[in-house]
């Protein structure tokens, strides 16, 4: 299968991959999140880790998350070339070849499974090659050029991370980061259709269903709203689960309220006046859905911090 | 290609070479530290050597006399 994208030809005389080439095809954004979420699981997770494994494990479950990135780009980089917001990504803008993003995301993620299986354990080694099948093969192969469900069904991919991470310190897989897997799972829907809202066009020109396209805009604005609503009671569950706490509920209380709150702004608007704005509060929407996430996830952090200090705390009270 | 060309085109290499070369070190210290982190806790298994294993032998109480 041939997916050869003929670099500039300015670029094809001597041009060798730089790093920065190499690191922009990982997808260092995506691979940011996957490393974030998949450490607070290993962190919140009941059980000892110990700090060289844990560091070793989240290293290879962000080289897995890059690898499965730079495959996306191999297989996408006909449609990334067609949009504004992708043409200057490593392959359309030439930087890399299609063959060695090919190569480098299929070494990569062999190393990283089988690192991570012998650093960590099989069962989190199977489910960061499970992630990266999904992402690869289900979303970018299958979903994303066939359907407007593509970011819904396909986001399993990016929720998948803290079931990694949890099964890292346990070596199981239960019902809380099921939770946190279901929490981000509902997220995705609404962050990315938010980023389709004002990137519509891209989207149209590579002929990319996504739910802009193929339903118009006061769908999308509908179906944000749905997802936001929906995400909100599994958010509030999961602080009231072994790994919730007062933080975490306060936390999930104020970001779900703003959430909704935009969510709410978003349906009201529509198309012509979001032009006449320039998409603000879409892109609002947008950036804060990022900061909801992470502002979930501290606060379940520092919940376990608490925990911990209060452990010890408790602990000294009992030897003094 | 140009002498100015060819300097640029060395840095970009050694750039390269070295962080390569970083890289590959970074790997070795994390396999060989993962390595020891696992052996110390491999104090909990019993390797077969042939040789009686104290916790196969059910306890059997103290004399304290």
């Amino acid at each position: 299968m041939s997916r050869h994208i003929a670099p500039p030809a300015e670029l094809a005389a001597h041009h060798s991959a730089e790093i920065e080439d190499i690191l922009a095809l990982l997808k260092p954004r995506v691979m940011s999140l996957a490393i974030f979420t998949s450490a607070v699981a290993m962190f919140i997770a009941p059980g000892d880790l110990h700090p060289v494994i844990a560091l070793a494990s989240v290293l290879f479950i962000a080289i897995g998350a890059g690898a499965s990135g730079a495959l996306n780009m191999w297989w996408d980089a006909d449609i990334d070339v067609l949009m504004r917001r992708t043409r200057s990504r490593p392959i359309p803008s030439g930087s890399v070849t299609s063959q060695d993003a090919l190569l480098i995301g299929a070494w990569l993620s062999g190393f990283s499974v089988v690192m991570l299986a012998l650093t960590a354990n099989l069962l989190a080694g199977g489910l960061l090659a499970l992630t990266i099948f999904y992402y690869v093969v289900i979303y970018t192969v299958i979903l994303k050029r066939r359907t407007p469900q593509n970011i819904v069904i396909g986001g399993a991919a990016g929720a998948l991370p803290p079931i990694i991470g949890w099964a890292v310190t346990t070596g199981m897989v239960t019902t809380e980061s099921w939770l946190l897997f279901l929490m981000i799972f509902l997220w995705t829907p609404p962050h990315f259709w938010a980023l389709a809202l004002f990137s519509s066009d891209d989207y149209r020109q590579a002929n990319i269903p996504m739910l802009t396209v193929t339903h118009g805009d006061q769908s999308t604005r509908l179906q944000i709203l749905i997802y936001t609503i929906l995400l909100i009671p599994v958010s509030i569950a999961i602080g009231f689960s072994s790994i919730g706490g007062i933080v975490f509920i306060l936390t999930a209380i104020i970001l779900n309220g703003m959430l909704l709150f935009q969510a709410v702004q978003l349906y009201r608007r529509n198309n012509n006046t979001a032009l006449d704005d320039r998409w603000i509060r879409e892109r609002k929407f947008f950036r804060f859905s990022i900061l909801y996430l992470f502002g979930l996830f501290c606060a379940l952090a520092l919940d376990k911090l608490i925990l911990i200090l209060l452990g010890d705390q408790q602990l000294l009270n009992w030897v003094g | 290609m140009s002498k100015n060309e060819r300097n640029n085109l060395k840095v970009k290499q050694t750039k390269k070479n070295f962080v390569v070369g970083l890289s590959l070190l970074g790997f070795v210290i994390i396999v060989f530290a993962v390595t020891i982190v696992k052996m110390s806790d491999g104090h909990l298994m019993e390797a077969f050597d042939h040789g009686v294993r104290p916790s196969l032998i059910e306890s059997e109480p103290l004399n304290t006399q």
